[in-house]
């Protein structure tokens, strides 16, 4: 018993020599600022009057940018048109990932290998060799200038490495949970929506969020299918003002713009993240 | 509760690997607790899926009561299986997985409530029904998926070696209560266990498989006893039964060269397999009349007993002894065979004689 009296030494951490910890840290911080100067660029110019080739900050701090985008150049509808394009085919995407990726997870069905592998082929084409063959195809389906076909046609593209993502999910779950609600008395469906969909919630947020960040970013299919001003969403508007080598500072504005949904996406999914794979793996 | 009933189950997994369950028929009385026991990949967790609806057989029938329920979904067979894994829903609670099967036959809330806190209160879970199952210690995760079976009522338990992932303490712990509770509640009960002891110490009968075949089936006693082949002989007892090669003569059996041992005299000439108990064998440190002398490979002293390994050519014969009798290596003791304790098999096909 006397020992339990004896208080316990200090825990000890492993000690780094502290050169090798310099070292590491200025490695890292070399890396951060590659990556991270263009980010800081466009930030710093968005609110800038008159940015020079390289700004740290701007002089005096304006919205002016941002005023000059919301009132002449109606950007607000821009950015109305890309939620809605974006919102729409990440949902859309993600029920339909869902299902498929738990058909090629789950059911057994005669040459599934083969539709494995042909989600895995139209993950590997390359958009652009599609291009006149997807505008053809708008052009007789009176899908041009219509947001339903830039949702379709973007939905289409992101679809099979969504699949792939949620089978991903879906293998990850030991199977004899959806054999134990079998037993319990659940149809294959309805074992999927009580047990392995909530238990894959990780998973779907990953795959919103990745079909969100695609559809919000693809340029291609909104430049072959929107010709309209007014149904022009905000890659194409960024993409005029960028090709334009207008205004700098409002170019940047547009950036900041163009960013932080995506931004927001990833500080938003990062700490859903943490917090239900915590809860997963200890369930598991 | 109803018998179940196999006739000549087959299946396969692989054409090339060949049948993994052959011409499998069994017959469970209503009420019985049946374990099939064999080494892994015999077939037994195969058998007990297909008994369970999720695995399709290739041919055959399963019947439960009259019912032949090949035909139907898992789901609408009226079953519980409890999985080596368990299979809790990690996600709900203890009570909300104790409620789950009850609220998918829509019965009313008192009946669940009434249901769920008998079974919390018969395996001491009252406690932990706010709990997830990644809170619980393993003995208690595994007292929660008896528990989702037991609430069922169902006609059959099947059970998937449902003690393996406890510590040792605890399996042995949890054998006397999972056989109190199939007692208690008189469901007919398959389970599948590649534990010996474990199967010994549960069962009403054994069905002791290899190689997708019952090799042999009944009464732990008899099958200790008796065992219908070398296979079984090797698998049961802990130690299992020695087999050594010996050679019919004119008034007995000789094994080991020189040993002597007495045999009924109807047998042909020719080779034979002896089976001995390891506690059937007697074993003296002195030289005594007409018994054998062997040297000893090691002794494994168990508190209780000691386990003596002998050479016998290139392989070994056990001799359970008492705990003080502790021979050292390559010392020389005597042994000698209890009368009635011999087995003998066919040298060639390996079946009881």
């Amino acid at each position: 018993m006397s020992e339990l009296q004896v208080a316990p030494p200090p825990i000890r951490k492993q000690a780094y020599s502290s050169r090798t910890r310099w070292l590491t840290n200025l490695g890292l911080l070399l890396v951060i600022l590659f990556f991270a100067l263009p980010f800081l660029w466009i930030v710093a110019a968005a609110f800038d009057n008159d940015a020079g080739k390289f700004v740290p900050w701007p002089n005096e701090p304006t919205l002016d940018n941002f005023r000059y985008l919301f009132d002449e150049r109606d950007v607000a509808h821009a950015l109305r048109n890309s939620l809605l394009v974006s919102i729409s085919a990440m949902t859309i995407a993600t029920v339909l990932a869902s299902l498929a990726g738990f058909a090629l997870s789950r059911l057994r069905f005669r040459y599934k290998i083969y539709a494995v592998y042909a989600v895995l082929l139209l993950y590997a084409i390359p958009i652009a060799a599609t291009m006149v063959a997807i505008y053809d195809l708008a052009d007789r389906l009176d899908l041009i200038d219509t947001f339903y076909g830039l949702i379709l046609a973007q939905t289409a593209m992101i679809l099979p490495f969504l699949i792939w993502l949620m089978k991903g999910f879906f293998d990850g779950l030991p199977r004899y949970l959806d054999e134990a609600a079998a037993i319990d008395g659940r149809s294959t469906w309805r074992a999927w929506w009580d047990i392995l969909m909530p238990l894959s919630k990780t998973g779907l947020a990953i795959t919103a969020g990745f079909a969100f960040t695609a559809a919000w970013s693809e340029v291609l299919l909104v430049i072959i299918m929107i010709t309209q001003q007014d149904k022009a969403t905000l890659p194409l508007q960024f993409f005029f003002a960028a090709e334009g080598r207008g205004n700098a500072e409002v170019t940047a504005a547009l950036g900041v713009l163009y960013l932080a949904p995506v931004v927001l996406l990833f500080l938003f999914l990062r700490r859903w993240m943490v917090r239900s794979l915590i809860s997963s793996t200890r369930g598991l | 509760m109803a018998p179940v009933n196999l006739q000549h189950l087959w299946k396969s997994y692989d054409e090339k690997q060949g049948p993994i369950v052959r011409n499998l028929s069994l017959h469970i009385a209503d009420g019985e607790l049946i374990s099939l026991l064999g080494p892994s990949g015999c077939g037994k967790t195969t058998t007990l899926r297909m008994i369970a609806g999720l695995e399709f057989p290739d041919a055959g029938e399963i019947f439960i009561g009259d019912q032949n329920v090949v035909p139907l979904a898992a789901k609408d067979r009226d079953i519980a299986l409890v999985f080596q894994q368990y299979a809790l829903y990690p996600h709900m609670t203890v009570r909300e997985n104790l409620e789950y099967p009850l609220k998918i036959q829509k019965l009313t809330r008192e009946e669940i409530d009434r249901r769920v806190n008998d079974a919390a209160k018969l395996l001491g879970l009252t406690g932990k029904m706010d709990r997830k199952p990644g809170e619980l210690s393993g003995g208690e995760q595994q007292r929660v998926a008896l528990g989702r079976a037991i609430v069922r009522r169902p006609k059959v338990f099947l059970m998937d070696e449902p003690l393996s992932n406890l510590d040792a303490i605890l399996r042995v712990q949890m054998r006397s209560h999972l056989k109190a509770l199939q007692r208690e509640t008189g469901v007919t009960t398959v389970i599948v266990t590649h534990d010996q002891s474990e199967a010994m110490s549960m069962s009403d009968r054994i069905a002791v498989m290899n190689q997708g075949i019952i090799q042999q089936i009944g009464d732990p006693d008899h099958i200790y006893q008796h065992p219908a082949n070398t296979f079984v002989a090797g698998f049961i007892g802990d130690p299992p039964m020695n087999l050594m090669p010996g050679e019919r003569t004119g008034d007995g059996i000789v094994v080991d060269g020189s040993w002597r041992i007495h045999a009924p005299a109807d047998l042909p000439p020719g080779p034979i397999t002896v089976g001995a108990r390891p506690e059937n064998i007697r074993l003296s440190l002195t030289e005594r009349e007409d018994w054998h002398p062997m040297t000893v490979y090691i002794s494994e002293p168990q508190g209780s007993e000691t386990i003596v390994n002998l050479r016998l050519g290139e392989e070994f014969i056990r001799v359970v002894t008492e705990p003080e009798i502790r021979p050292g290596p390559n010392e020389t003791v005597w042994v000698n065979l209890e009368r009635g304790a011999l087995r003998l098999f066919d040298a060639t096909t390996g079946q009881a004689i």
